[in-house]
């Protein structure tokens, strides 16, 4: 189900696999769009198309008021399928919605500030029913930072929701995208804030699929996103033990990063855990190197999971975010999922996610993109995840 | 086994204990409780006020905290939150308060909300205590640097901040150290010719740029042992270390000519010199004498120059004490009505009859008879009389004239003025009231000055006389020829007449080459429309030959010598010469 329309107002999604930019955003704007004019359409693409000509061919489909946003990614959900390389456009329109946007340029060393941009765009939007959907790059930093800000602006009775650009993991650069039909802007270094207003409920979800494994254990010793010691012991020993890994596996970077990615650790809260990949390991410091700060201590677990788990999660995630609708169903919904987790489930994996979402809401479009951090803030006031799938559904 | 609350804690500590203020560790303190226990909104209060809110606008917060202990918050937009508080700190005491949706806290929780307050209250007393400690810290630098800074003015009274160079107290210090050494010291006392004008022109910063340059060349001048002080204004000083008067000269003359050469200030080039006396000095000699004694060597190298150098001797001692009592006397005598006025005709030399007067001032000296002008103007141009004794001058032939005028109204007058008067910015208004006061109509005065004034600042000179000429005085330019006459300027001067200096006719029978220069000055003055008047006619044929050559009046002995005021209405009365 590519577009489902209520009232006058509908969400649409469309995909590509075709290599040349252009008209892969043409069949995807066009699938998503189906000739009418959107308020907000976000594109996913992968690194590697020439961005300009691809928006060439999206643009030539909008309306003169509408927003385009979106960013680079590890993968892109949309038009009822999954790809790894291509590009997905979801758009939505009609009446009884607003969209405003603010970009933060330049955020690296100055998150908190750049969180508190990007949401300044809330202020022009009066529904009743609103979110905060942010599209940051995920490589600067501690992204925490930038939800702290955000939410500060937005409070606790809006929602926050999003993802952080990806490149393939390469974790070399990434882009965010903003503009309209005269243009659009490549960025980096840069948080999209999207103000999103809905005469009906907005609803956000979030769900993991990990489970604790063994003892938990004090994070002694940390700065940042390095891990030095647990339980005063060199972290990287902790884990090759833990896990039963023999030091040679340190020679074969693929294959630990497929141990670790496997094994996250989950930092205690009161509602679960906070997951954090282990992305790499420094074989002479002893230390492990996570994507987010971890922070020193804190209680933490070897996480552990299966693939049905994993998989389950998106669908979950999704019903949770539905379930805040007040039984409504929902128009469509926008998915963040955590581009680590793809790995873990492996391709065989992504199939079954996909159809776990679609049973969740049978005949409602999605769209998305694997992240590298999620955005999901309903209750308390954290909204930073990792390893994590974090959803919108609009009533 | 570990409760995750327990080591939430140790996170918690370590983020708030890191800031050094105390609203960013309260900031901090209300994120992070309210994160850790997943509560919607966060805050400390002070008293009954919300000094800081997480997840919700402080005013509103404030609006909506319930007056008393409660348990419950209904904020908009928000399911009712539970509320949990504790309190941290001693008086003014505050609390931390968290408020969140769906469960309330649970006694553990509770425990780890106070747990975080008092975290939060011993970081506030910390910091409370290392602002107190830094403040004290701070005090201590300001006062130190405030004597830093006291000893730096003690020494910027010893150093010129202008040159870097040692100032008169400290160039005394140590001349009074060499002064105790058998060995001689010399003294060179420079004062810059020109520097005024310089400082005028081109403003004071530019006259502080020359003064650094000065004094970077007398340095460069000098050797290590030797000292260069800069005295005061434009004066500078040299010791020359273990140096004799005769080795002192080369030295000073090395001076002079590092400071002939040009400078570059404000984008030009400009000439300055000095003049330099030099004192020398051995053990017993008294530093602020030898100074002294090198001071009046300079006055007589300006006297004799510029661009002079010239060694003390003790007679000139004697001079400056016969300058300080003539000023003095100088002084006295227009208090004691010394000065007479002498007149000298104007004679018209196509009908020898004379059409006006030159005032000259004589001095009539008790005891010593008659001074001549030369011998009392230029002191008074120095020392800044001259503008009283002009003034005097002025009003007396004035009055005088005036009273001539009755009986022969076309009689003129002319008095002279000199350079120091002429700059003054008063002058023209003065002239004007001492006019109107003597009752004399300003066209029947011609105020006469030397092309040297003229020619040393002529922009403040044509401003000066523009603004004599608008009152209606006459000007002449007195003593022409011998100054150097910029042809020039002579047109754009706003003047009347020429007086033609005697030297060209000082022989009794003029040469044909005297009499073609004078030929020259008098077409010259025609063209500008300007009246000339020879001055010094002697003889009967000099007489002819310039009014052949067409001049228009004549001056001198052979004409008519100075006379009495007593004697002026009868060499009106009919033509002195024929």
């Amino acid at each position: 189900m590519d577009r489902v329309e209520l009232d006058g107002r509908w969400f649409g999604t469309g995909h590509s696999t075709l290599t040349d930019p252009a008209s892969a955003g043409a069949e995807a704007a066009a699938a998503a769009l189906n000739g009418r004019e959107p308020l907000v359409v976000f594109v996913f693409c992968s690194v590697g198309y020439h961005v300009p000509e691809l928006f060439d061919g999206i643009r030539e489909r909008v309306g003169a008021g509408t927003v385009i946003v979106g960013c680079t990614t590890s993968g892109q959900i949309g038009g009822g399928t999954v790809s790894r390389d291509g590009v997905s456009v979801t758009a939505w329109g009609g009446a009884g919605f607003a969209v405003r946007t603010h970009v933060s340029r330049n955020v690296s060393g100055r998150l908190r500030d750049a969180g508190v941009e990007a949401a300044s765009c809330l202020g022009a939007v009066d529904q009743p029913h609103r979110a905060l959907l942010m599209l940051a790059d995920g490589l600067t930093g501690n992204q925490h930072e930038i939800v702290r800000g955000a939410f500060s602006v937005a409070g606790a009775v809006v929602p926050l929701v999003g993802g952080c650009a990806g490149d393939h993991l390469a974790y070399v650069r990434t882009y965010q995208f903003h503009g309209g039909r005269d243009g659009v802007e490549i960025l980096s270094d840069a948080v999209v804030g999207v103000a999103v207003g809905s005469d009906q409920p907005l609803g956000v979800g979030i769900a993991h699929g990990w489970r604790k494994q063994g003892d938990a254990m004090i994070v002694t010793s940390s700065q940042d996103g390095r891990v030095h010691e647990l339980d005063g012991e060199p972290a990287l020993d902790v884990l090759l033990r833990r896990l039963g890994l023999d030091e040679s596996i340190l020679d074969d970077e693929e294959a630990f990063r497929q141990a670790a990615f496997s094994h996250p650790l989950g930092l205690s809260r009161r509602s679960g855990e906070d997951i954090r990949v282990i992305h790499s390991a420094d074989r002479s410091a002893r230390s492990l190197i996570c994507l987010a700060d971890v922070p020193q201590g804190a209680l933490a677990w070897m996480m552990e999971s299966d693939h049905g788990s994993l998989t389950d999660a998106a669908g979950q995630a999704v019903a949770q975010a539905v379930g805040t609708l007040g039984g409504r169903t929902p128009l469509g919904a926008m998915v963040f999922d955590c581009a680590a987790r793809r790995i873990a489930i492996g391709e065989d994996g992504v199939k079954p996610e996909h159809d776990g979402i679609a049973a969740v809401i049978p005949d409602v479009p999605f769209g998305g993109f694997y992240t590298n951090g999620e955005i999901a803030r309903v209750r308390g006031a954290l909204g930073m995840h990792h390893f994590t799938v974090a959803t919108l559904a609009l009533g | 086994m570990n409760h995750w609350s327990t080591h939430q804690l140790t996170e918690f500590f370590a983020a708030v204990c890191s800031p050094q203020d105390e609203r960013a560790a309260i900031t901090i303190a209300v994120e992070r409780a309210a994160e850790v226990l997943e509560a919607e909104v966060g805050a400390v209060l002070r008293g009954d006020r919300v000094e800081v809110a997480r997840g919700v606008d402080r005013d509103l917060l404030d609006g909506a905290l319930p007056a008393g202990p409660a348990s419950q918050l209904s904020l908009p937009g928000l399911e009712d939150l539970n509320i949990g508080t504790a309190r941290f700190g001693a008086e003014p005491r505050g609390s931390l308060m968290v408020a969140r949706a769906g469960d309330p806290l649970d006694p553990e929780e509770r425990q780890l909300l106070q747990a975080m307050a008092q975290t939060l209250g011993l970081a506030l007393d910390n910091i409370a205590l290392l602002t107190a400690e830094r403040r004290l810290r701070e005090e201590r630098e300001r006062e130190a640097a405030e004597r830093l800074a006291l000893v730096e003015a003690v020494r910027e009274a010893r150093h010129d901040s202008l040159t870097g160079l040692p100032t008169r107290v400290l160039f005394l210090e140590i001349l009074a150290g060499k002064l105790r050494l058998t060995v001689p010291t010399s003294v060179l006392f420079i004062d810059l010719d020109r520097f005024k004008a310089v400082n005028d022109s081109l403003g004071h910063r530019a006259g502080d740029d020359l003064l650094g340059h000065v004094a970077a060349r007398i340095r460069d001048c000098l050797r290590p042992a030797d000292v260069g002080a800069r005295i005061g204004g434009d004066e500078f000083a040299v010791l020359l270390d273990t140096t004799v008067a005769d080795d002192a000269v080369p030295v000073a003359w090395r001076l002079i000519e590092a400071l002939r050469r040009p400078f570059r200030i404000s984008g030009r080039d400009v000439f300055i010199g000095a003049s330099i006396g030099i004192a020398t000095g051995t053990a017993g000699f008294d530093a602020d004498d030898l100074l002294g004694n090198a001071d009046v060597a300079m006055y007589r190298a300006k006297k004799d120059g510029p661009g002079k150098v010239i060694v003390f001797e003790p007679a000139m001692h004697a001079e400056a004490l016969a300058r300080l009592t003539l000023t003095a006397d100088l002084r006295h005598a227009l208090a004691a009505d010394e000065f007479r006025l002498l007149y000298q005709p104007l004679i018209r030399l196509e009908t020898g009859v004379a059409t006006g007067v030159e005032a000259l001032i004589r001095w009539k000296r008790p005891g010593r008879g008659y001074v001549p002008p030369v011998e009392f103007l230029p002191l008074a141009e120095e020392n800044g009389m001259i503008a009283d004794i002009g003034r005097w001058v002025l009003r007396a032939a004035g009055e005088q004239a005036a009273r001539w005028r009755r009986t022969h109204p076309a009689l003129t007058l002319n008095v002279n003025v000199s350079g120091r008067q002429l700059t003054d910015p008063q002058f023209a208004a003065d002239v004007e009231q001492t006019l109107t006061g003597c009752g004399l109509p300003a066209g029947a005065v011609t105020l006469e000055l030397t092309e040297s004034v003229l020619m040393n600042d002529p922009r403040t000179a044509i401003a000066c006389l523009g603004d004599l000429r608008d009152l209606g005085v006459g000007l002449a330019i007195d003593d022409f020829g011998t100054g150097y006459s910029s042809l020039s300027y002579l047109q754009r001067l706003p003047v009347d007449e020429l007086k033609i200096d005697r030297a060209f006719i000082s022989r009794a029978e003029p040469t044909a080459a005297d009499l073609a220069v004078i030929r020259t000055v008098v077409e010259l003055a025609r063209t500008l429309k300007l009246r000339t008047v020879v001055e010094g006619v002697e003889t009967e044929e000099q007489h002819r030959a310039m009014r052949e050559l067409g001049c228009d009046y004549g001056q001198g002995y052979h004409l008519c010598r100075p006379i009495e005021p007593e004697s002026v209405p009868a060499a009106f009365a009919a033509p002195l010469v024929t």
